[in-house]
């Protein structure tokens, strides 16, 4: 009965965490889009709503400690539960990586510049599409998934490479806007943070279900550490 | 624990009161026999006693020898297990069949003795003392007139009384256990018969409800229990299959429609699981498998809004309804969350509409509405800029206002001509215009085309020639109307190329199609703008300063798809377009 009872506790955190998930899909795909639109009250709504994603974060906190504190779940479930824990601050990151490009828009106001937005927009969706896969792969201990999932960060950072060398190029020739093509370079990174974050994610999984640590990380080649 | 078999538990107790009944009848017929066999062997010795008595008086009264009372006893042979002794009052034994003389103690104590000498004749069983075994005892007094002048005693072994007993209990038990056998016999086979059916019955049920399908028993015709519990069952069947078969189709039926609809539906039980999700709600969710075990909500539709929608409903009990942009499927979607109510409670209905296309049409309506304005407010606001200029010179130079006038007037058929396009646009689209479509000689539109566009190709600097032959296949088409289409393209291939440039206008055969193309050498279009090049006031030039309505490639579409043909292009950027329409050939 308890142990029924500490399954359908995990699951419903599993939920919380599947909710938040979405949650940080929508806010990045909103962000880029916002940044590809310039429109600043959207940047400000998705900005704020980042608000609910952190409250989400603590939910999930307290309840995975108040299951802990009560249940004493062993072995399996505990590996789970610290999981849920890490996952949930890995999410709330990626949820300030979405709000980080908002507060770019919203810096950026009206100023003319050229952004390279299919590289962002190609890069978000690589991104998010990781991350849905991923936790997907978390929630069903699909360890094997989890295991493939990071070679995809590779197409990320081509694409961040490609806009880094737009962005770049675009300083060199037209030093005015240097300012705000740096704040550009921030949108890139972020994004490119984001599908590194997908990575930890697989590693957790990885370990929940096989109780091995698994170094996933696909180093990129000529990127500068952050 | 296994239960007892049915006829056991119907024989059982039928043979217990059978054995009980026949124990108790053997202990009373035994006790009886016992009494009579005893009573009868008393009356046998007695009388033998009293024979024995008459015999010995003479010789215990002339006081002849022991000797001759023995021979006396041991005469006594014809009943070898009889045993007779004589006995004097004083106790003396003067004769003795089972034993000698000499060893006799004196028998004066015996009850039966005692009885005899008492005057009375008396039997007794007890254990005696000379040949250690039970005897019964029958003793009477020898007389001489009514002086007792001795005893004669007989007896005989109990034993041989209890064989006989034995005999006939041995009989009863024989008969007994017999009786126990027929009527164990009896038993197995009256309740056999009745409860063969009943098994046969059973294993029929049992291997109907294993079956696939449930078939009707074999039909038992007798009219008894067993045959009416059949029909039963068959009737019992009968309606079960009926019942099945209509839930089958309601079931088919309904995941026809479930399966069938366009409208995405999801079925959330109260624990918050997914009970049914349809394709289309799969499909537009990009579900690519639903997990097993009932999976919740979030698990299958990965989108926290539809989450917070159900969420809302199952609090609020009511329908609720939200749009949602998923930025990363393209899609804009209608969800609506409505509670099961009592049919099920607890469980909420989601409906998803795709309204991706219907947005879409929207905001090309919008569009239209404004690029309409746009359009007729530049002619407009240049009028405006006339006609205040002519005001103030009017009365002070007629000569410069007459040029005003002029100008206005074609800023006027410019409108006119807009406006006519607007018209004519409208037209085509709302299938309203009447098309003579009828076989022609393609040379009948494409001359006139060309010949009428030469002029204004020379003027710009540009090189029009033809590339097709004297004699081409008849078409299907209105030849008027094509031929608006094959100037508008020569309009247009003037237009953006540039002096010393060169169009050709070909024309040939592939697969039961004329395809009419115009090809330049202009500046190309950009692969961005391709797929929106025939859409209405789509302008590749953003500035609009070429002119021209934008409307021209959209009424060519809809009359080259009013004859049933295509109109597409290729274009490299930077050098050239090529425009080709197709036309059914006649016949």
């Amino acid at each position: 009965m308890a142990r029924e009872n500490l399954n359908l506790q995990i699951h419903l955190i599993q939920d919380e965490l599947l909710v938040m998930g979405s949650m940080v899909e929508q806010a990045t795909l909103q962000a880029v889009q916002a940044l590809k639109n310039r429109d600043i009250n959207a940047a400000r709504l998705i900005y704020n709503n980042d608000r609910q994603i952190n409250e989400k974060r603590y939910a999930v906190e307290s309840a995975v400690l108040i299951l802990i504190a009560t249940q004493q779940p062993l072995a399996h479930d505990l590996r789970l539960l610290a999981a849920m824990l890490e996952i949930s601050s890995e999410l709330e990151r990626m949820g300030d990586y979405a709000k980080g490009i908002c507060k770019v828009v919203i810096n950026l106001k009206d100023i003319e510049l050229p952004i390279p937005v299919k590289e962002f927009e190609l890069m978000a969706e690589k991104a998010v599409n990781m991350f849905h896969r991923a936790l997907a792969a978390f929630v069903s201990e699909d360890f094997q998934t989890a295991r493939a999932i990071p070679a995809d960060d590779d197409q990320v950072d081509q694409l961040f490479i490609q806009a880094q060398h737009f962005i770049v190029h675009t300083m060199l020739e037209k030093p005015a806007i240097l300012d705000h093509m740096n704040l550009l370079l921030w949108v890139a990174h972020n994004l490119e943070r984001m599908a590194d974050r997908v990575t930890n994610i697989c590693e957790r999984t990885y370990f929940i279900a096989t109780g091995e640590f698994l170094e996933l990380e696909t180093e990129p080649k000529d990127i500068q550490g952050d | 624990m296994k239960s007892l078999p049915y006829a056991w538990k119907v024989v059982l107790p039928f043979l217990i009161l059978l054995l009980l009944s026949l124990v108790i009848i053997n202990i009373f017929v035994s006790t009886a026999v016992f009494d009579f066999a005893t009573q009868n062997w008393e009356q046998r010795l007695l009388q033998m006693a009293h024979l024995y008595a008459d015999n010995a008086a003479p010789l215990i009264l002339k006081g002849a020898p022991y000797s001759d009372v023995q021979t006396l006893t041991l005469s006594q042979k014809e009943n070898s297990d009889v045993r007779v002794t004589i006995i004097l009052p004083d106790g003396t034994v003067i004769g003795e069949s089972a034993a000698p003389l000499l060893l006799l103690e004196n028998h004066l104590l015996r009850p039966e003795v005692q009885a005899a000498l008492s005057g009375r004749s008396d039997t007794e069983i007890r254990q005696s003392v000379t040949l250690n075994d039970e005897l019964l005892y029958a003793a009477v007094p020898i007389k001489d007139g009514s002086k007792i002048i001795g005893v004669a005693r007989l007896s005989i072994s109990t034993s041989l009384l209890h064989q006989q007993i034995r005999t006939i209990t041995n009989v009863n038990l024989g008969i007994m256990l017999t009786a126990v056998l027929i009527a164990i016999a009896l038993a197995v086979l009256l309740t056999s018969r009745g409860i063969n059916p009943l098994r046969r019955l059973t294993a029929q049920v049992q291997s109907v409800s294993q079956g696939q399908e449930l078939a009707t028993l074999p039909a038992n015709l007798e009219n008894d229990e067993i045959g009416v519990l059949t029909t039963s069952f068959n009737d019992l069947i009968t309606r079960l299959n009926t019942e099945i078969s209509n839930l089958k189709s309601e079931q088919a039926t309904l995941d026809a429609v479930l399966s069938n609809m366009t409208d995405g539906a999801i079925i959330i039980s109260r624990e918050g699981t997914v009970e049914l999700i349809n394709e289309a709600a799969m499909d537009l969710f990009d579900v690519k498998q639903v997990p097993a075990n009932h999976p919740s909500l979030i698990e299958v539709i990965r989108n926290h809004q539809v989450y917070d929608l159900w969420m809302k409903s199952v609090d609020s009990g009511k329908t609720e309804e939200a749009t949602l942009d998923l930025l990363l499927e393209k899609r804009y979607l209608q969800v609506i969350a409505s509670s099961l109510g009592a049919s099920m409670p607890g469980a909420t209905l989601i409906l998803v509409q795709d309204l991706t296309r219907l947005r879409r049409l929207e905001s090309i309506r919008r569009d239209f509405v404004s690029n309409a304005s746009h359009e007729l407010r530049t002619p407009l606001a240049s009028l405006k800029a006339l006609t205040e200029t002519a005001q103030e010179s009017l009365p002070d130079d007629p000569k410069n206002a007459s040029h005003f006038l002029f100008l206005m007037n074609d800023e006027i058929d410019n409108m006119t001509q807009m406006v006519e396009e607007f018209l004519e646009l409208a037209k085509i689209e709302s299938g309203k215009v009447p098309f003579n479509i009828s076989p022609v000689d393609p040379l009948t539109f494409l001359q006139p085309s060309v010949e009428r566009m030469k002029p204004q190709a020379d003027r710009a600097g540009i090189k029009l020639s033809t590339g097709y032959q004297e004699s081409l296949p008849h078409v299907l088409a209105d030849a008027p109307r094509i031929q608006e289409v094959v100037v508008n393209l020569l309009h247009n291939a003037i237009k953006f190329t540039a002096p010393g440039g060169a169009i050709m206008v070909e024309a040939r055969v592939a697969s039961n199609m004329l395809e009419v193309s115009v090809s330049d050498t202009g500046v190309g279009i950009k692969p961005a703008d391709l797929d929106r090049i025939f859409e209405r006031f789509y302008k590749t030039d953003k500035a609009r300063t070429t002119g021209g309505t934008g409307l021209g490639l959209s009424i060519a579409r809809h009359t080259v798809e009013a004859h049933r043909g295509k109109i597409w292009v290729e274009s490299v950027e930077g050098q050239g377009s090529t425009f080709t329409f197709s036309l059914p050939l006649a016949g």
